[in-house]
């Protein structure tokens, strides 16, 4: 009988832990996952959404337990920062983690994103550079079935493909909506190119799931499975003999012999503890509850960049009524970007920029002003009909730069009813993200013209796209760094950080394939060392 | 809103012309949740609504303002006496607070929830009240889904909309990748006036050519 409760203990059962998991099991290794919230089907999902007052709050109609609070319970985030900007995220605390409701855009870095401090002069460079981790974007692209062209270039500068890929995506695009065809003919001759977004809603049947049928509920969850979350590597973790142990919170990893982590600590919701043993140990509690638990923890911090260093794509967004109908909401929530702006010589200057195109079946948004209006009858039918078929949204992915002084520490006060520390965040905006405001603002007003738009909504605000990075930054130099380029700790061999907390860039693109891409990557250093 | 901008669009709509005044002589007799559902019909013009969500929408616009039961048979009766008349007068005799109530009616009919919904915090004063019965996904059925609900299958959002004739574009616009169309090589520099419009001065173009310095935007 071994003297270790398993090999490996994971902390999260998110899509970055249920992956390192589900490669574990694979290689036979044992695996016990802690989640702190509980298990929810699908099906309970859809259900809960169609019956919601609230269809744009992406976290109501997942559990929202009191021993495991999502970043929308009244003061679980306690944010403070610029007066023109308040710092708000989305995560759950389900098994499956956050992407049971993101909108599965997967993008990979640039070449450029792994090198700024060298390239542009500013923030940080990886450890690692592109080609280190491309076999692991390839490997993470095939686990959760992404959906891409490999002809385009995703950086914007009018090149032939790239980044390199060393194979095509595994599932090609999906149709192009009707909205994007559009947006394409009338900013392509003012020099903006559309290209395909990558993404994880399978336009073939892949993996038992079947191909996107469009409901345009991608957030707060695919009906049908066909967009990638996960749960799915949860399930298949647990099919694997991993030990899925729902409703149960880490609160304290505890440190042994020759800086190794020899066990952690989980509360159940009836106040017991439990400790478990474990050969290694892997954090994977996103970009909060990671650097929270090291602190409560008192460990891996030996460099004071713990909780620090973090980013999300703060950036602006713009809604207007074009002079044409485009009808968004057909197909998924999102298709098509513009890259232009994502890998420019200003980015020495300033925060680079990606554009997102919305496509929400919009009529839950345009129709409350119309009646505010006092709009009746026939009237108010047309009215809906003709905004719906017209509006717009366009927001902007950017850049921002690791400050330490935007961190994440557990509350010195407040507790949740597990009686453990709540979240305080400070996050202000330096001038390298507000620096790009003039560059956006040319660009909007650009796209405003191309359809001789009408404001509904000026991009003057600035909002998060709940993006949580660098709060356990990366490095080649463990002084300033948190984890090396394994993602390992540097005070503690056995303990790995599978969260995009450890990313040193933001970049301009979602985070999660990147995550997903270290994890697995984390997990065959793990498989080779245990 | 104003009651004179209500009154204005109750004429245009020309809905409570439209719709047959049944059930109207029987307002005073029945219950009030009975009341409720004819009231309900004239105002949104639907002669098929569902009378459990009626019934539940009753409950919920009554627990929300104890004087709703009072308004609402107040609003009855004034539709019910006033049925005679022209409908200008009809409109005309609404008093703001009867207007108030019609429009606390009209609008969770459409929307499928009472209350406001918060995006970004756990708790609101929201409640549901229907979903695929939202009169507001009704004008965009042929076109969008009610989202959840796809009817189509992958790949329908290719094609143009129903009822949209769609400007010419190049014959490769559907394509992604290789095949897709190039952009222009250069970006101009924005005009004036839409760069005035998205700093949030201006919501038309009208409206950003009348601004201080901008009556040449358009150079």
């Amino acid at each position: 009988m071994s003297q270790y409760d398993a090999d490996v203990v994971i902390i999260g059962s998110g899509a970055l832990g249920a992956n390192a998991a589900y490669q574990l099991a694979k290689a036979g290794k044992s695996v016990i996952m802690l989640e702190a919230g509980p298990y929810i089907p699908r099906w309970k999902v859809v259900d809960n959404y169609r019956n919601s007052a609230s269809k744009r709050n992406w976290c109501a109609p997942y559990p929202n337990l009191p021993w495991a609070p999502n970043s929308y319970s009244e003061g679980y985030v306690e944010a403070q920062g610029d007066k023109d900007f308040d710092y708000v995220t989305s995560f759950l605390k389900v098994a499956g983690g956050s992407t049971r409701h993101w909108a599965s855009a997967c993008w990979r870095l640039l070449p450029n994103d792994f090198k700024l401090k060298s390239v542009y002069g500013v923030g940080r460079d990886w450890p690692i550079a592109y080609e280190d981790l491309e076999p692991w974007y390839l490997r993470a692209e095939r686990e959760i079935g992404v959906v891409g062209t490999a002809e385009e270039d995703q950086s914007g500068q009018r090149r032939d493909a790239w980044p390199p890929r060393s194979a095509p995506y595994p599932l090609p695009p999906e149709a192009k909506p009707y909205m994007v065809q559009r947006v394409q003919a009338r900013l392509g001759p003012l020099g903006y190119q559309v290209i395909h977004e990558p993404h994880a809603r399978v336009s073939r049947p892949y993996d038992g799931r079947p191909a996107c049928a469009g409901n345009n509920n991608c957030e707060p969850v695919c009906p049908v499975g066909a967009m990638y979350s996960g749960d799915m590597h949860v399930d298949k973790a647990v099919a694997l003999g991993v030990d899925l142990r729902t409703e149960s919170v880490a609160w304290k990893l505890e440190k042994g012999a020759k800086n190794h982590i020899v066990a952690v600590h989980y509360r159940k919701p009836d106040g017991s503890n439990v400790r478990l043993s474990a050969k290694a140990f892997v954090v994977a509690a996103h970009g909060l509850e990671t650097p929270k638990l090291l602190l409560m923890s008192d460990v891996a911090n030996s460099s004071d960049q713990v909780g620090r260093n973090l980013m999300d794509h703060t950036g602006l967004s713009m809604t207007f009524l074009a002079d044409e109908p485009l009808w968004t909401g057909r197909g998924s929530v999102q298709h098509g970007s513009i890259a232009t702006r994502r890998d420019e010589p200003s980015r020495a200057q300033h925060s680079a920029i990606r554009y997102s195109l919305r496509n929400l079946v919009p009529n839950i948004d345009v129709t409350p002003a119309l009646l505010k209006q006092g709009l009746m009858g026939r009237e108010l039918d047309a009215a809906i009909r003709d905004r719906a078929s017209r509006i717009m949204n366009i927001s902007t992915m950017s850049e921002t730069l690791p400050s330490p002084t935007n961190r994440v520490v557990p509350h010195p006060t407040r507790r949740d009813a597990a009686g453990l520390p709540t979240l305080q965040v400070n996050y202000q905006l330096d001038s390298y993200v507000r620096g790009m405001r003039p560059q956006a603002y040319r660009d909007f007003a650009n796209f405003l013209m191309a359809f001789n738009g009408e404001i509904v909504e000026a991009p003057t605000g600035w909002r998060n796209q709940y993006h949580i990075m660098g709060t356990t930054i990366m490095g080649d130099d463990p002084r300033n760094s948190v984890v090396d380029a394994h993602c390992r700790s540097w005070d503690h061999p056995n303990l790995f950080l599978a969260t995009t907390g450890v990313m040193p860039t933001s970049a301009t693109v979602n985070p999660t394939l990147t995550g997903i891409a270290l994890a697995l990557r984390l997990a065959d250093t793990l498989i080779q060392e245990l | 809103m104003n009651r004179r901008t209500f009154l204005r669009m109750m004429i245009a709509s020309g809905v409570i012309f439209s719709v047959p005044v049944t059930g109207l002589s029987a307002i005073t007799s029945a219950g009030a949740a009975h009341a409720f559902h004819d009231v309900s019909v004239i105002l949104t013009g639907r002669q098929q609504l569902d009378p459990a969500i009626s019934l539940r929408l009753y409950g919920l616009l009554s627990r929300q303002n104890p004087l709703f039961p009072q308004r609402l048979t107040q609003l009855a009766e004034r539709l019910r006496h006033s049925a005679p008349l022209s409908s200008d007068a009809r409109l005309a005799a609404l008093s703001d607070e009867e207007v108030e109530t019609a429009l606390a009616i009209i609008t969770p009919w459409y929307l499928g929830y009472t209350g406001h919904p918060a995006t970004t915090r756990a708790t609101d004063d929201a409640h549901f009240v229907s979903f695929l019965s939202a009169l507001m996904y009704e004008p965009t059925a042929d076109v969008t889904p009610r989202p959840s609900y796809s009817q189509r299958g992958s790949d329908y959002w290719q094609a143009v909309p129903e009822g949209v004739s769609a400007p010419p574009m190049p014959a490769t616009i559907q394509a992604w990748g290789k095949a897709s169309p190039r952009a222009a090589s250069q970006i101009a520099e924005p005009q004036p006036a839409w760069l005035a419009m998205v700093e949030g001065r201006a919501r038309t173009y009208a409206e950003a050519l009348r601004l201080d310095g901008l009556a040449g935007g358009v150079s």
